[in-house]
């Protein structure tokens, strides 16, 4: 956090971000050793390599641990969500009044309101 | 020349509203090392982390009058002081000091702004978890969460945890808590954040801590006779999210307390007593499947029924009250962990809880944040005189 309270986004990670504003998640796979990583950076965390491509993944996944905090003024709902190729990204839950999401459910990537600072990954209900 | 460690102290305290952070620092090291027989003259290394005011070790050692030789500053927040312990060993013993003091020192509950960790615009994971809102407890809370849905672990077996480290604070006068905690005690104590409530949380407090370490022939005849400790077998390792390929309900326990245990050449089952980090009752849990106290997904099932308390199981683990009941310095429990193993081996942990003849104790520390990222240090420790 800056001295004016927002975060500047790394160089070079302008898909991930706008791919939030549309719904969709997209994520760097590396070119050496086919991975997807999160968060995106310059580099594959797995081998090194810098032969990365932007790949968009399935903007859903299952969850793998969840928490409601329940301290602030309206209950809060952080999870580790596990997406395609096993990548677990920790992200919030919004949904309905009264949803109680739970391990293994299944979630769907919002689309993120466009000039929010600092941006959110927010996951909510999957309906089928 | 051999390393021992040959002094430590912990502040009596854990509120001090008008008593400066540095202070605090210098106080805990007057302590230590009047406990080893030595004085701020002869200190010619020092070690601090991120809970010292200033930058690094420049503000504490002007404060306190010392021109070190060797200075050290590694931050790998709670379990630093244990690493510290482990540099400066190798420090000592490599001939670049022969006089190390590591202090640790707080004031979290009288001023709370002065928390140690101040997220860096530059750290590159910061915009992409600044949204969160994350507070310390939400890690540990996914933790516990996914611990619960992997072996069926439940709020009683967290109780246990804490009633352990509560029927030991009531033996320590200077516990921050020191109420008796009953299962409904913590059953109905207040939700935080699913499914830990605020018993399953460390204390805050004000406090202050320090050890020496010191070539042996530094020590002055009188030091000798006491009980000296030296550290037999060291580990310290790190996990991150690893490009999302995480798995939270094992930590970086798994390879520091091998190392340890390996170096020493002891299995866990010849440990009697462990101080063992419990910034939450999950921590501590997560730990002693790590070390190999229990298998994986058992910590739960071995609690029960008073097994961490001190004549009761094959282990005795924090038996000041830990950081659940007694002291939890600046957010870091370290240093207390780390001192209440140098009293059991020097019998002089209280004498109800003082385990008979005791001659190796573990320290573990789990430092940053469990679920995110975070750096364990293990020692094994030897009394040998």
């Amino acid at each position: 956090m800056t001295e004016q309270g927002t975060v500047r986004l790394p160089e070079g990670s302008d898909p991930f971000w706008e791919g939030l504003l549309e719904g969709q998640l997209i994520l760097p796979q590396c070119g050496g050793c086919g991975k997807v990583h999160f968060y995106p950076r310059r580099a594959c965390p797995f081998c090194s390599s810098r032969d990365l491509q932007w790949t968009e993944c399935m903007a859903e996944g299952d969850i793998y641990s969840v928490t409601t905090y329940r301290r602030g003024a309206k209950p809060k709902l952080i999870a580790y969500v596990e997406v395609t190729d096993g990548v677990r990204l920790l992200t919030l839950l919004d949904g309905p009044e009264g949803w109680e999401p739970r391990i293994g459910d299944r979630v769907k990537l919002m689309r993120s309101p466009a000039g929010s600072e600092p941006m959110r990954i927010v996951f909510g209900p999957h309906l089928i | 020349m051999r390393a021992v460690i040959a002094g430590f102290y912990e502040l009596p305290g854990r509120r001090y509203p008008d008593v400066s952070l540095a202070d605090l620092h210098m106080q805990a090291a007057e302590g230590a090392l009047e406990d080893a027989g030595l004085e701020l003259a002869d200190v010619d290394g020092y070690l601090c982390a991120g809970d010292a005011p200033g930058v690094g070790p420049f503000s504490m050692i002007e404060y306190m009058g010392l021109s070190p030789r060797y200075v050290n500053s590694t931050e790998t927040g709670g379990s630093a002081y244990i690493n510290h312990v482990i540099h400066a060993i190798s420090a000592i013993e490599s001939g670049l000091c022969e006089v190390a003091l590591i202090t640790c020192a707080g004031r979290t509950r009288s001023a709370p702004q002065q928390t140690p960790y101040h997220p860096a615009p530059a750290q590159p994971e910061l915009p992409f978890e600044a949204g969160l809102g994350l507070l310390t407890v939400m890690p540990y809370a996914l933790v516990a969460a996914r611990h619960a849905y992997e072996h069926g672990t439940t709020d009683e077996m967290r109780a246990a945890v804490k009633i352990a480290a509560a029927n030991h604070a009531q033996h320590n006068p200077n516990a921050f808590l020191q109420k008796n905690v009953t299962v409904d005690d913590f059953m109905t104590s207040t939700p935080l954040c699913d499914p830990l409530r605020v018993m399953d949380a460390c204390v805050v407090c004000d406090g202050g801590g320090a050890i020496v370490i010191a070539r042996e022939d530094r020590l002055s005849l009188g030091a000798r006779q006491k009980p000296l400790i030296r550290v037999r077998g060291r580990g310290f390792a790190m996990r991150h999210q690893n490009g999302g390929d995480i798995d939270i309900t094992s930590s970086a326990a798994r390879d520091s307390a091998k190392s340890a245990f390996k170096e020493a050449r002891v299995p866990p089952d010849d440990i009697r007593y462990a101080s063992i980090y419990d910034s939450f009752t999950i921590t501590l849990m997560l730990a002693l499947e790590d070390m190999g106290f229990c298998k994986r997904g058992q910590s739960g099932a071995m609690v029960l029924g008073g097994a961490l308390e001190a004549h009761k199981g094959a282990v005795a683990v924090n038996t000041d009250g830990g950081g659940l009941c007694s002291n939890h310095i600046a957010g870091r429990g370290g240093m207390p962990r780390l001192i209440e193993a140098l009293r059991q081996l020097s019998g002089r942990a209280a004498p109800a809880l003082q385990l008979p003849d005791l001659e190796l104790a573990v320290v573990h520390g789990t430092g940053g944040f469990l679920g995110l990222r975070h750096a364990c240090a293990t020692l094994v420790m030897e009394r040998y005189q």
